[in-house]
């Protein structure tokens, strides 16, 4: 059964050990998806209070409302900056990875297991497989590169790296991400 | 604890064919034997280190073939099957639960579908698979899904037309009407195929621990492949909930037959498309009856305005 005692531990109480662990897309999806329900912030280091039924598809989301001071080693800051966010996830939608939400939070139970997202960046809703489901930190940058839409337009950059709360581009520029649903991920080109 | 169990499908010394519903098969997979056999790799590509461990602490799953088969939830479980998706390799690529509630109707849940519809991939209801990994689908035993009645992604259910009118040889389950009466349950008990193993059921430490109008909770162990199981109350043989989900790790979730029956009732034995129906397959018993049309949705909820519930 599921008692009361393990009921914040629906994936298992290690979260951060696991990031550290495992390597794998899904694992981190599934510890991300975990931590939207058990990590309890210290003070110092929260930010907005998580919110389980916070609505945060709206493309007015803006990371810069967010304070991450002094984010635990294991989690990139980017990474707080989604769970914080609340529940935000990557998935592939016509060759591009997407920023989405998991709705309303809950595992659909079919083999293998799916989630409900919306994406951020339309609001269209369906069921994923949580396999399929990637982060950030699960991302090589050798072999995904960001794109970010401005003025309507999607932008390509060939590479990326975190720095901080804000993502470099391959040109050395440095550009704060205003809004989620302004970014999304491709496959680079191979060699 | 969970464990992703690699299987694929071989088709392994069928010799004949296999009636009515093997022409909505893979031609690599026939539905004559008595037996196939589920060995080597799941098709879906296996993570190791992925847990969802949905069951913490002790595991209340009890096998149903370690029942006697006079045992009540033994006769009941005859009625649950396992639907199984399989791609054009003849690999089945994912599974969930369901319920025989007619003849040759089968309930499980929206998402267990693509996308809610047969399209793309091959959907077997075997009501057999009662030893690891042995899949019984001779004639009787197993069907083909050939028509989506009737769904909703919200309330997640999906109505399957079967090839082939198993519920005469296992009986049907019937969904309970009565809310009140479903709310005034506080244990449960469900059959399942979790984990896509062989039937099971759970019937300890399954409170209820919550509900609203359409969703029911409770603390009965599931996992990945228990979706589209029917939800019993723990004394009971009547449908109260069609499990789908977990919720936050707090409990898991089933959607209220009360809330799924306005969908189904035409459909259903005793049904105004359920009797048509019947009488079409009589006047041409060498064709498979068509699936009736889908009644009309019921009135759009107002409760509280998660979603609108109208039929697709």
């Amino acid at each position: 059964m599921i008692s009361s005692e393990q009921k914040f531990n629906f994936f298992g109480t290690r979260v951060p050990e696991d990031i550290k662990l495992f390597g794998a897309k899904p694992l981190i999806i599934s510890s991300a998806f975990a931590c939207f329900a058990c990590v309890s912030l210290p003070p110092d280091t929260a930010g907005p209070a998580l919110d389980a039924s916070s609505d945060v598809q709206s493309s007015d989301f803006d990371l810069s409302e967010v304070s991450f001071e002094d984010p635990i080693a294991e989690y990139s800051p980017f990474q707080w900056s989604l769970w914080h966010g609340g529940n935000l996830v990557l998935a592939e939608e016509g060759g591009f990875l997407y920023p989405a939400t998991v709705v309303p939070g809950k595992v659909l139970e079919s083999y293998p297991p799916q989630m409900s997202i919306s994406f951020m960046d339309s609001g269209q809703q369906s069921n994923r497989r949580i396999g399929d489901l990637v982060s950030v930190t699960s991302l090589n940058p050798q072999e995904w590169s960001l794109q970010v839409k401005r003025d309507g337009v999607w932008g390509e950059s060939t590479s990326f790296t975190f720095d901080g709360q804000r993502f470099t581009l391959s040109d050395g520029a440095v550009l704060p991400v205003s809004k989620i649903s302004s970014i999304r991920f491709v496959a680079a080109a191979k060699g | 604890m969970i464990r992703i169990i690699g299987v694929s499908v071989l088709a392994m010394g069928l010799s004949t064919t296999a009636g009515a519903y093997a022409e909505v098969l893979p031609k690599n997979l026939q539905l004559a034997g008595e037996t196939i056999s589920i060995t080597g790799e799941f098709a879906v590509p296996a993570d190791e280190g992925m847990k969802f461990e949905k069951v913490m602490g002790d595991a209340n799953f009890v096998k149903v073939s370690s029942l006697p088969s006079s045992n009540r939830d033994y006769q009941l479980s005859r009625k649950v099957g396992q639907l199984l998706m399989v791609n054009e390799d003849s690999k089945i690529i994912g599974g969930c639960t369901g319920s025989l509630v007619g003849p040759s109707l089968f309930l499980t849940n929206h998402h267990c579908l693509n996308e809610g519809q047969l399209e793309g991939y091959t959907y077997i209801v075997a009501m057999e698979h009662m030893q690891e990994g042995k899949y019984q689908v001779s004639e009787g035993k197993a069907a083909g899904a050939v028509g989506v009645l009737q769904k909703n992604e919200s309330l997640d259910f999906a109505l399957l037309y079967l090839s082939s009118p198993l519920g005469e040889t296992y009986g049907w389950i019937e969904l309970e009407n009565d809310v009140n009466a479903i709310l005034s349950e506080d244990e449960v008990k469900i059959i399942q195929h979790p984990d896509m193993r062989s039937k099971e059921i759970v019937t300890e430490d399954t409170q209820v621990v919550k509900s609203n109008r359409h969703f029911l909770h409770y603390l009965a162990d599931t996992e990945g492949g228990s979706s589209g199981s029917p939800v019993f109350a723990l004394g009971g043989e009547k449908l109260i909930a069609l499990h789908h989900a977990g919720k936050e790790g707090q409990y898991n979730e089933g959607v209220l037959a009360s809330s799924i029956f306005p969908f189904l009732e035409l459909y259903l034995p005793g049904g105004a498309a359920a009797n048509a129906n019947a009488t079409a397959a009589r006047q041409n018993t060498n064709t498979t009856a068509s699936p009736p049309p889908p009644p009309p949705p019921p009135e759009e909820d107002e409760d509280d305005g998660h979603f609108s519930i109208t039929g697709e």
